[in-house]
């Protein structure tokens, strides 16, 4: 059986530790009906920074965000996006960009070394994954890759931090 | 709300006609691929009430003696970039279809309309041209 994410070998010491043990304490306060999210409890553990601090914006974007009626972002796939991030992430991998999606979701993306990569989430259960490597031509697509399988997500990975720009 | 199946491409719009899309600045990355700034994939999909992603048609606009400007009017902050009727139809790489879908208070209003996967919405986003850019 393929492991699941957070079973997924790394090799070495390439993410600090309590970046896959990030915190996301959520504090919701009620208000005249409303619910007002805080996320100022994110613990933000160095190097992933400024991806909390994207995911953080993201998610207190209005409704229409996007000018089309998009709705409010998710703050359930924000933090899974954090937390695949977290276990991703390696030596020589530059960080992704975070963007919302028109589905509650958001999007990680790298466009570098020659390489599209975009891991797209917008369900708890599964991601959407799509990769091209523009040297190669290999190109890989699914869209809804499960947990069981996120050792292909892995190879993907693994592919973009072995690539020199 | 029309059904999928009644979308239908409009031979009337010709392959060299632009498409405006707003671009909200959460939805633009850096390409180092490309050298420059772009929209994301993820600013080319279907709206989330189930209809396709909605476009201006930039001659309709014009014709009605607006610019840019008048697609991006009430929405400060956002950009816009154009995409060629052609680019969409592309048989390969888009696959999808525009048709006019005028509403009250935009005539300009038509839909791109197709399965936007990952590929099309990577290759719509890569070929999309800013009208107007975060960098200018």
């Amino acid at each position: 059986m393929a492991p699941s994410l957070h079973e997924t070998r790394h090799d070495g010491d390439d993410v600090e530790p309590q970046s896959r043990q990030h915190v996301l304490r959520v504090d919701e306060m009620r208000s005249q009906g409303n619910t007002v999210v805080s996320m100022s409890h994110w613990r933000k553990p160095d190097p992933l920074a400024p991806l909390f601090e994207t995911a953080h914006g993201l998610v207190l974007l209005p409704e229409g965000w996007d000018s089309y009626g998009a709705p409010k972002i998710s703050l359930f796939y924000a933090e899974r996006a954090l937390d695949l991030v977290s276990a991703l992430m390696r030596r020589n991998l530059p960080l992704p960009a975070l963007v919302p999606t028109t589905a509650r979701g958001v999007q990680l993306e790298w466009h570098t070394r020659g390489i599209d990569l975009e891991i797209t989430v917008e369900s708890l259960s599964s991601v959407g994954v799509y990769f091209e490597d523009h040297r190669t031509g290999e190109t890989y697509e699914e869209e809804q890759l499960e947990p069981a399988s996120f050792v292909k997500l892995d190879q993907l990975i693994g592919k973009l931090a072995a690539r020199r720009g | 709300m029309a059904s999928k199946e009644e979308y239908q491409d409009d031979p009337s719009i010709p392959n060299e006609a632009e498409l405006w899309r707003r671009i909200s600045p959460d939805q633009v990355v850096h390409d180092d691929n490309l050298g420059r700034f772009r929209p994301t994939s993820a600013a080319f999909n279907d709206s989330s009430d189930g209809t396709p992603m909605s476009v201006d048609l930039a001659a309709i606009v014009v014709a009605n003696g607006g610019d840019a400007n008048t697609t991006l009017a009430g929405y400060p902050g956002c950009f816009l970039v154009a995409l060629t009727a052609e680019q969409v139809r592309d048989p390969v790489k888009g696959k999808q279809g525009v048709q006019r879908e005028p509403l009250s208070t935009n005539p300009a209003h038509a839909y791109v309309f197709g399965k936007k996967t990952g590929s099309v919405k990577g290759y719509l986003a890569r070929c999309s041209r800013w009208i107007v850019s975060p960098r200018p």
